[in-house]
């Protein structure tokens, strides 16, 4: 189902789509329990937070994004590279695309009246980077689901990717043998890689170093390489084909022959996906081999049952070399597991690194040094070979021909050459790698580089919770006080059932007035409204809510709606009783669809939440709907003002210009007023029925 | 300047009038830029003044030598002869102290006259001064201020220098057209030579080149390397370009000393000159683009193969040893350098050495056809654009030896650049444009303006990105630095001398 499902999309016959090529491909490892929706939901969720970090750190208002011809009216070209528009869209991509990187790597703090909370960075999974013990942890859907944020770099990178796209920032996904990164634009247009694992941005040099990659690699397309949204389907093919291997225990099947295939039938270059083939043909000839104790590529490429599987590997593996990848040495293996620390020996290259010369004797040593981004580490020259082994086989390079093999079980792979799972690690990625002796001014180079060294990286959102989402309207001439509020929804039967309570609260107009100290009278009004967002999105009342300062929701939202910023529904209550929970003072959550209550249960619910979010508390016990004269005083009032005892009430006409405190609450806490009159002296007074 | 002439004066230059000889020699004197509008005006006016003033004190002293010996006078005649001989003194103080003198009864009526022939009157002598003054003025102005495009392409100083460039070009397309030997040497001295003014006849250059080459053959022999050896070719032009070396001629013990980087005006914004091989063989200093091409003459003399290779605003060496593995040379440093090392240069280069832009071997070819890209760029800032189709030309005949590698050399890419830049600022300048939001205003320059913006997506894609501000802002710092250190050492680099030691 997972391979037809992305078959289609490499075929054109569904519209590739990255985010829902990894949830195909992820899902079946969670036995398919999970729901796309739901994934989507779950991504939704994360955006909420990145959208406020773009938006508290979005300074394109102030900046100009235009360029003026000099005092001899001529344009710079470097200035006019992009016109005020396109430079605008810069901006606000490479902005989107520090959000989400702030989001994966640094702890974001939210912070409203009443709590600050935060959100925490995801970490990489330094105890299986390769998914061997988990292959959970090479998936994005770990991420979201663990209480432990952590993931490898496909997670990691496939997540950027996916809440990149959502934004329209146009991030796009690069791969080194062994490593998956991003790069994107900076507002000046230029390239970038990103890496999440480290949160640094390495050059292309250090890449290619630390994944032992020849320069022939990267001519040929198989390394540093980006991809483009149809080519990422065939990533995903391949950690389907990995999850198979996980969940069965098996690294040769025909399944997994079959998604190598398919993706590199529609990208021939998709280095994992060759990477793959090799797998399972090598572990196929491989364990041939051991059961029927053949020791030598002779013997096997003349038994009659094998040697076809042993052809197709000696031409994959010779496709291989031709295309410049070489499997890492186990030594720098070893390091990369064992994360080496120790300090390196600047003149070491020698024991690594080819020499130049070859039939001559140099007079100095320094004759022949090689100068590395590693310092000697690890090879960075690479010299063609006469032979260079893979898996457990040696191909003459010349011939191309595989000419020795060694079945020996710990030899082949230590790291898992198919995983996206290379972490530079910060012990190897660190300023020590990036500086280096100046050669000419012009190849000076400095550690550091940014795209991101645009923003004011503020990682602190403040939310505007205010406790009251509500506005009240003071009309002295036509002595009326409005209390105004606006609930989103998104389906028909909770708008119907909003609509009642609204209407029930809205009875009580007229009801009540504001006597003031001087005997004027005020009419009380209450102003409802309701609004059904109909939206696909389940968060989208909220979202209206937020932007809107008179704006409520009311959701139905579940536990696994991952929604850290809604009460949930505590499913276990009793059957006849509907819960419904209001967070910061605007986010109603009921559970409105349980059946075997009736809707008059559903309207009170209703009501008494709606009483919430104007500021109400539970004056007349926890369940009541009431609208008393307590309940208008407290709408009202504000808290710091109330003289509850004398049942006064002094409604400010100035928001936020009160002279008097109480300990518990903050002035702007206060609800939106609008004042229509020039007098702008308080109201004093208290709230009678009429 | 025409090549390899200094500025010397002629026999014919002798029997011309005093003035004209002291304007020829001065505009020599002031000729020390390239480009229209980049003289001193200040100090142009100065050294004409002094000239004038010269002239002036000059034409005086000749008219004294001139004055006829007088008989022995009679004492009326003697006291007219002292009046006269005060007033004429009187006057020509009063004309060196800058006053005009008071006209004399004999000016007075001859004026008069004038008057009634309906002739102008005479000129004071002041008057006179002054206006020849001015014209003298006008005709050094001509030399270097470019009243319009129009008089500059028209003049003596681009239609005569105009054929050096266009022979040099003919000269390297044959060489790419096989109809002449090809010769890395030979074209960058043809290029260089049509700028002119270099330090280096065309003789020396060659015989420069030859010694050189005998040099790094009698070393090798000398310390025990074979001559057919490619792999000792060439680690005896590594060491001859970064050691002292010695050797014996005659049983005399002979030395050369290395060349070193010269961090003034390293990217020739001052003096083109610091760009061309001639400077670097004749002074010993360089960068990192004369170093390889000092590297690749040295190959082409000692019959061995070298590659030049590009990386952003640099170039090295490449070359196969027996292994045949391509190694990377880096002639500022003396030193080998790992592909990475170049890769780390910028943020992302990779895409750009798949597309053979970067870290990528050109072929001896290849290196000739780039010699027509500096041409160019030496003819724009010696005459600016003209009608662009030199410079267009130069591209031309250059750009089909770059099949799949557009835009691998970076003059190339400047070339490009200041041609859009000058189609567009000019309709821009008719339009009275000066914000860049109104260009989409106006259809015929906006696509002019999409024609650069299609350029630039063309080598962006190709992976070609600039340097980060404050990487250029960096690299300027430290050449700046390492610039004054050298300044302070009084090392000259840019004075021509021999290398060798005897």
């Amino acid at each position: 189902m997972a391979f037809t499902d992305l078959k289609n999309m490499l075929e054109g016959k569904t519209e590739p789509n990255f985010e829902r090529a990894v949830f195909i491909s992820e899902n079946p490892h969670h036995n398919s329990k999970y729901t796309y929706r739901a994934f989507q939901n779950s991504i939704t969720e994360q955006l909420q937070v990145i959208q406020n970090l773009i938006k508290a750190n979005d300074k394109s208002d102030s900046i100009d994004f235009g360029a003026k011809a000099n005092e001899n009216g001529r344009f710079k070209l470097a200035d006019i590279r992009y016109l005020p528009k396109e430079k605008k869209e810069l901006y606000r991509k490479a902005l989107s695309n520090w959000a989400v990187f702030k989001y994966i790597t640094d702890t974001v703090f939210i912070k409203s009246t009443f709590l600050t909370y935060y959100h925490a960075p995801y970490s990489y999974a330094t105890s299986d980077p390769f998914g061997m013990k988990d292959w959970g942890n090479s998936q994005v859907m770990n991420l979201l689901i663990s209480e432990k944020n952590q993931g490898n770099c496909f997670a990691l990178t496939a997540l950027y990717k996916i809440l990149s796209d959502r934004l329209n920032a146009d991030a796009r996904l690069c791969t080194a043998p062994q490593h998956i990164y991003i790069q994107h634009k900076d507002p000046k247009g230029q390239y970038y890689n990103v890496e999440l694992a480290t949160a640094g941005h390495p050059g292309d040099g250090i890449i290619q170093t630390l994944t032992y990659t020849p320069s022939e690699a990267i001519m040929s397309g198989i390394a540093l390489r980006d991809y483009d949204t149809k080519q990422s389907i065939g990533l995903c093919l391949v950690n389907l084909a990995k999850s198979y291997e996980h969940k069965f225990k098996t690294k040769d099947n025909e399944f997994m022959l079959r998604c190598a295939e398919l993706a590199l039938e529609h990208d021939s270059l998709n280095l994992n996906a060759l990477l793959l083939k090799q797998q399972v043909l090598d572990a196929r000839v491989t364990e041939y081999a051991n059961k029927h104790r053949l020791n030598s590529i002779t013997q096997l490429k003349k038994d009659t049952t094998i040697k076809a599987t042993v052809s197709k590997l000696e031409k994959h593996t010779a496709l291989l070399n031709s295309l410049g990848y070489r499997q890492m040495p186990t030594d720098m293996q070893e390091m990369i597991l064992n994360q080496f620390q120790s300090e390196p020996n600047h003149w070491n290259h020698k024991t690594r690194n080819p020499k130049p010369f070859t039939s001559i004797k140099v007079q100095d040593p320094k004759d022949e040094e090689y100068w590395t981004l590693t310092a000697g580490m690890f090879q960075e020259v690479f010299e063609p070979k006469k032979k260079e082994t893979y898996g457990h086989y040696t191909l003459n390079t010349t011939t191309g021909k595989i000419t020795a093999m060694d079945t020996n079980k710990l030899k082949g792979f230590i790291i898992d050459p198919v995983a996206f799972a290379y972490d530079f690690g910060a012990r190897m990625y660190d300023a020590r790698l990036g500086r280096w002796l100046s050669l000419d001014p012009l190849q000076a180079k400095y550690p550091g580089l940014s795209p991101y060294n645009f923003v004011a990286n503020n990682s602190i959102i403040f939310k505007d919770f205010d406790g009251r989402d509500y506005q009240i309207v003071v009309d002295k001439a036509s002595k009326t006080i409005s209390i105004v509020a606006t609930y989103y929804v998104n389906d028909k039967k909770t708008e119907d059932l909003a609509k009642q309570a609204a209407s029930e609260i809205m009875l009580s107009n007229a009801a009540f007035s504001f006597k003031e100290e001087n005997g004027e009278m005020y009419k009380i009004n209450f102003q409802l409204d309701v609004i059904n967002t109909n939206s696909s999105n389940k968060f989208e009342p909220i979202n209206r809510a937020e932007d809107n300062k008179k704006g409520n929701s009311i959701s139905e939202l579940n536990s696994e709606d991952f929604n850290f910023e809604v009460k949930k529904i505590d499913k276990n209550l009793d059957a006849s009783t509907i819960q419904g929970l209001t967070s910061f003072g605007e986010r109603i959550n009921t559970d409105l669809t349980k059946t075997g209550v009736g809707d008059d249960n559903r309207i009170q619910t209703i009501k008494h939440e709606i009483l919430h979010t104007l500021g109400v508390d539970h004056p007349n016990g926890l369940t009541s709907a009431k609208i008393n004269k307590e309940t208008i005083n407290a709408i009202l009032s504000y808290p710091s003002l109330t003289n509850k005892k004398e049942g006064t009430t002094s409604i400010s006409l100035t928001k936020g210009n009160s002279n008097e405190t109480m300990a518990n609450y903050e002035q702007d806490q206060q609800p939106e007023v609008e004042v229509k009159s020039e007098n702008a002296t308080p109201l004093k007074g208290k709230v009678v029925p009429n | 300047m025409r090549p390899n002439e200094n500025c010397n004066l002629t026999d014919d230059k002798k029997n011309m009038p005093t003035h004209v000889w002291h304007i020829w020699f001065c505009s020599c004197l002031t000729s020390q830029s390239k480009m229209p509008n980049q003289k001193s005006q200040i100090t142009k006016h100065t050294v004409w003044f002094l000239c004038i003033f010269t002239v002036l004190s000059f034409d005086n002293c000749f008219a004294q030598f001139n004055n006829p010996q007088p008989r022995v006078p009679s004492p009326s005649e003697v006291f007219q002869q002292q009046q006269s001989r005060i007033e004429q003194q009187n006057k020509q103080l009063m004309i060196q102290f800058g006053n005009t003198p008071p006209p004399t009864q004999e000016d007075i009526i001859a004026g008069q006259q004038r008057q009634m022939q309906g002739k102008a009157p005479l000129q004071t002598h002041q008057e006179q001064i002054q206006k020849e003054m001015v014209l003298l003025l006008k005709e050094a102005d001509q030399k270097t201020k470019v009243q319009n495009e129009i008089d500059y392409y028209n003049s003596p100083d681009f239609l005569n220098d105009q054929p050096y460039y266009l022979n040099a070009k003919d000269f390297i397309k044959e060489m790419l057209e096989d109809k002449r030997p090809l010769s890395i040497k030979d074209a960058y001295y043809k290029s260089e030579s049509a700028y002119g003014n270099l330090l280096l006849s065309h003789d020396e250059y060659n015989k420069l080149i030859i010694s050189n080459a005998n040099f790094i053959k009698q070393w090798l022999k000398e310390n025990g390397y074979k001559l057919t050896d490619s792999e000792a070719l060439h680690y005896g032009i590594q060491k001859f370009m970064s050691d002292t070396l010695y050797i014996r001629i005659d049983g005399k013990l002979v030395g050369h000393m290395p060349y070193y980087y010269d961090y003034i005006d390293y990217i020739a914004k001052d003096d083109r000159r610091n760009y061309f091989v001639t400077k670097t063989l004749a002074t010993g200093t360089g960068q990192c683009h004369t170093f390889p091409v000092t590297y690749l003459i040295l190959a082409e003399a000692l019959g061995i193969a070298a590659n030049l290779a590009y990386n952003p605003r640099h170039s090295f060496i490449r070359y196969k040893n027996k292994n045949n593995a391509v190694v990377n040379y880096e002639t500022t440093v003396d030193r080998f350098l790992a592909d990475a090392f170049y890769l780390q240069t910028l943020p992302i280069m990779a895409k750009a050495q798949k597309n053979k832009l970067y870290a990528f071997s050109l072929t001896k070819k290849q290196v000739v056809a780039t010699v027509l890209y500096d041409m160019a760029a030496n003819f724009a800032r010696e005459h600016w654009l003209a009608d662009k189709i030199f410079i267009t030309e130069c591209m031309k005949i250059a750009k089909p030896h770059f099949p799949n590698q557009e835009y691998i050399n970076g003059t190339e890419s400047y070339l490009n650049k200041i041609i859009y830049a000058e189609t567009l600022n000019t309709m821009a300048k008719e339009k009275g444009i000066t914000d860049a939001a109104d260009i989409e205003k106006y259809p015929d320059l906006l696509k002019a303006y999409t024609d650069y913006y299609s350029y630039m997506e063309k080598v962006n894609n190709l992976g070609i990105q600039d340097f980060p501000e404050s990487e250029e802002l960096r690299m300027m710092e430290y050449a700046d630095k390492k610039g004054r250190l050298q300044t302070a050492k009084k090392i000259n680099s840019k004075e021509k001398k021999t290398l060798f030691i005897k």
